[in-house]
């Protein structure tokens, strides 16, 4: 029950993040957003007993998904324009 | 008679690491600047992260479980608070000294002496 | 030996401490004006994050849900000399 409880707040905060990345115009703060969203992604995955995609999530969507960005993001604009 | 200590020695750790967890998050919030908030960052790394990872070990030790669990569970409290207490301080280092260098907030104090070293030269390299 | 139900007492306790400290620092996240400043939370938050993957694990007495700690522990220093790079970089040009 607790853990139900843990994994609704968990998902909430993670479609909250959701809509924030789609509104940023900033583009760094954007790819650290998309790491959090990942993260609280993971302990619902936790919570519902799947360790393999935990795994997935966290190496992807944390580590190879924010090094290739940024380094994307280094030949190009930061923010962007109306 | 041990199993008993070392329960309520964790136990006593980890509640102590969560009371300084929600004092590190209200003082996000209480600080005005950024280089203000690395106090709390700290307080919220090492009494948040560092003693409730020892406590959790302990504890897991302590159980009637099998003994895989147990030995798997505290082995990863264990190399997971070591890597935090190396990398954290570290870390948040790096990101303040970044900050100041680049601009990106400006710190609001009376003098600055490395922004005048930086802007004659000198702190280049 | 300890009997697991002494511990099934006090982990909703626990559960409550650090999920809270969690919906808290994700407000600082998602309200903070800077990057850095952004990033310094979400360095606090995968260390409270962290503490709850281990609490899951000792809910359900599993040891394979604590495969993501280590990776997890180790994505602060990474975020933090990536971010750090980019910053300084950004800088000098």
């Amino acid at each position: 029950m607790i853990t139900l409880i843990m994994g609704a707040i968990a998902v909430t905060l993670a479609l909250v993040s959701a809509i924030l990345i789609v509104n940023e115009k900033d583009v760094l703060k954007a790819i650290v957003l998309a790491g959090v969203e990942s993260v609280f992604f993971a302990i619902a995955l936790a919570i519902f007993l799947a360790p393999d995609l935990l795994i997935a999530y966290i190496a992807i969507g944390l580590g190879l998904n924010s090094l290739l960005f940024i380094y994307a993001l280094k030949r190009g604009e930061r923010y962007e324009e109306e | 008679m041990i199993d008993w200590i070392l329960f309520y020695i964790g136990l006593a750790l980890t509640l102590l690491g969560g009371v300084m967890d929600l004092i590190a998050s209200i003082g996000f919030f209480r600080f005005k600047d950024f280089y203000m908030r690395l106090h709390a960052a700290t307080i919220g790394a090492i009494g948040g992260g560092f003693y409730p990872l020892i406590g959790l070990a302990l504890i897991a030790l302590s159980l009637d479980l099998d003994i895989y669990i147990k030995a798997y569970i505290s082995g990863v409290c264990v190399i997971a608070a070591a890597l935090i207490a190396l990398t954290a301080p570290a870390g948040s280092h790096i990101l303040a000294r970044a900050t100041h260098r680049s601009g990106e907030v400006v710190p609001k104090v009376v003098v600055d002496r490395i922004k005048e070293d930086m802007d004659k030269g000198d702190g280049e390299q | 030996m300890v009997s697991y139900s002494v511990l099934e007492g006090v982990l909703p306790l626990l559960f409550g401490l650090f999920t809270l400290a969690m919906i808290i620092y994700s407000l600082r996240v998602f309200t903070s004006k800077s990057v850095s400043d952004m990033v310094l939370a979400v360095d606090a938050l995968t260390i409270d994050l962290i503490i709850i993957f281990v609490l899951i694990g000792l809910y359900y007495k599993s040891p394979y849900l604590l495969i993501g700690v280590i990776p997890l522990a180790a994505w602060i220093l990474i975020l933090d000399i990536v971010v750090s790079r980019y910053l300084s970089k950004g800088d000098r040009k």
